[in-house]
């Protein structure tokens, strides 16, 4: 009983000091922002590697997600009520309020985030970083400004492209599976100003803090040869449970806040 | 002449490289059970408590995240149509059918399939795979079989752990939140779900398992990539596996 206690006080404190240092990187960044401004050259380059770099790998999974929900939800509306035509409106909602920011942000956060925190790795294992600040040059600005611009430009593009992905699937296997039309299914009837709203401000949260997720494990990266799996390992924990953590926060907020 | 050729070149080659990794995989899968009698056993309850042990605290907190979304969202439909009784039932269903199994094997990709693909990279990379063959050891039984023994029993054993873990905190949150007595959502939960729901869930929890560690094995140990490659493909492979398998799952069972 007590490993148990101090087992969940390890843990909470562990996570206490991680998200410390995130914002803390989060906020160094963002003063520094105005000082020194990073070149479009960088920041083209890291947003063709968050943006398009990604587009097989969300279509693949999101189009899965969208086939599956609606082949689980068309079997309970027809056990429930008979007939699958109703289920669009349901759909569309939970897809543009919930599923559309969650699992694609857990999507970037496999793919991108372990990306970043790989490639920032390899730079300080190879005493890249080091070198810089010796030559008396700031990393913040040459390592974290150019991602973190990219992930605000490209990452709720990449979002609204893979719930757009869903919604497709979705209608596609409504129609040949339960033979519901694409305008019976796509019905907007459901969708109010608070469920957009409720989506984007996950979006935004979710862009802002997955590439600085990746920077943050990255530089902590231990300077020996299996530093490079720890960092990615510790990114993708750190991306995922950040996103849990804003899809929570967020339909908490807001759940509050509408009634 | 030579433009003309090189797409035919390029998309040639990466036929054959594709078509060699599938046949090497699938060597491997099928050495896995005619190899099961030489398996370690040391090697398989070091697997099996590694595993539980690296994947606990963040399968715990998935159960904490899912249990508390689904109450949240749920939250929205029966404060609008005043159904109560739906509470239990919505949540109970949709978390042991789909959200945690997806979940936790999503968490499970990233936290051990990462970490086995790193390890193994690791000693590819240092020629220890060939020192095990100078010892006379066959690398499957000794280092593969007992990740995959080890992720598939530990993913149905944490997921267990996760669902009693989201199904209080859905209680709490309802109580907290939407003022739902716990007696309300316990009845629903007892009268609307059955056993069989449980049961799904489990089959793809250790298909899941399964998929997972069969791919990071494959990753790390016959690639010829760096260690950041292979964990990045691992990671992409394995949660595109997941979503294959869960739809054909679905499908199969419904």
């Amino acid at each position: 009983m007590i490993a148990f206690f101090r087992a969940l006080g390890h843990l909470v404190f562990y996570a206490n000091t991680q998200t410390n240092g995130v914002n803390k990187l989060l906020l160094q960044t963002t003063l520094s922002l105005f000082k020194s401004p990073p070149k479009i050259k960088t920041i083209l380059k890291e947003s063709t590697y968050l943006g398009p770099g990604s587009l097989i790998f969300i279509t693949i999974t999101m189009g899965m997600l969208g086939m599956l929900l609606v082949t689980q939800l068309g079997y309970q509306a027809k056990e429930l009520i008979g007939s699958a035509n109703e289920i669009g409106g349901p759909f569309l909602q939970l897809m543009i309020r919930e599923f559309g920011p969650f699992v694609t942000g857990m999507m970037i956060a496999t793919r991108s985030t372990t990306g970043i925190a790989a490639e920032i790795a390899d730079m300080k294992q190879q005493e890249q970083i080091d070198l810089m600040i010796l030559n008396n040059i700031d990393p913040i600005p040459q390592l974290v400004h150019p991602r973190m611009i990219a992930g605000i430009i490209t990452l709720p593009i990449i979002t609204i492209y893979a719930t757009a992905i869903t919604i497709t699937a979705g209608m596609l296997t409504a129609q040949y599976l339960f033979h519901v039309s694409p305008d019976t299914f796509i019905n907007m009837q459901f969708v109010e100003p608070v469920d957009l709203i409720q989506g984007m401000v996950k979006t935004t949260l979710i862009s802002v803090y997955l590439p600085i997720i990746g920077c943050y494990a990255g530089l902590q990266a231990k300077p020996h040869t299996t530093g490079i799996g720890q960092a990615t390992t510790r990114g993708v924990v750190m991306g995922l449970s950040a996103v849990g953590l804003i899809d929570l926060g967020g339909g908490l907020i807001i759940f509050w806040l509408a009634g | 002449m030579n433009i003309l050729l090189s797409p035919f070149q390029k998309s040639g080659a990466l036929t054959l490289n594709y078509l060699q990794q599938l046949g090497t995989f699938m060597i491997m899968v099928l050495t896995i059970p005619i190899t099961l009698y030489k398996i370690s056993y040391r090697q398989t309850i070091q697997s099996l408590y590694d595993t539980a042990v690296r994947a606990m605290p963040i399968v715990l907190m998935t159960g904490l995240f899912v249990g508390a979304i689904m109450v949240i969202q749920m939250g929205f439909y029966v404060r609008s149509y005043q159904i109560n009784d739906a509470m239990g039932w919505g949540v109970g269903m949709l978390t042991l059918r789909e959200i945690n199994p997806l979940m936790v094997a999503l968490m499970f990709s990233g936290r051990i399939g990462a970490f086995n693909c790193a390890e193994l990279g690791t000693m590819s990379q240092r020629d220890q795979i060939i020192a095990l063959r100078l010892l006379n050891i066959n690398p499957i039984p000794y280092l593969v079989t007992p990740r995959l023994i080890g992720s598939m029993v530990m993913i149905v054993a944490l997921m267990m752990m996760a669902h009693l873990i989201a199904i209080i905190t859905a209680l709490i949150t309802g109580r907290f939140l939407l003022n739902l007595p716990y007696i309300t959502f316990l009845s629903s939960f007892y009268d609307y779900i059955q056993p069989e729901d449980l049961t799904v869930g489990i089959i793809k929890a250790i298909s899941f398992g399964a998929i997972i560690s069969l791919i990071s094995s494959f990753y790390g140990l016959y690639t010829n990539k760096t260690i950041r490659q292979k964990i990045a493909t691992t990671v992409l492979i394995s949660c595109s596996g997941i979503f294959l398998i869960d739809f054909l799952i679905n499908q199969l069972i419904p």
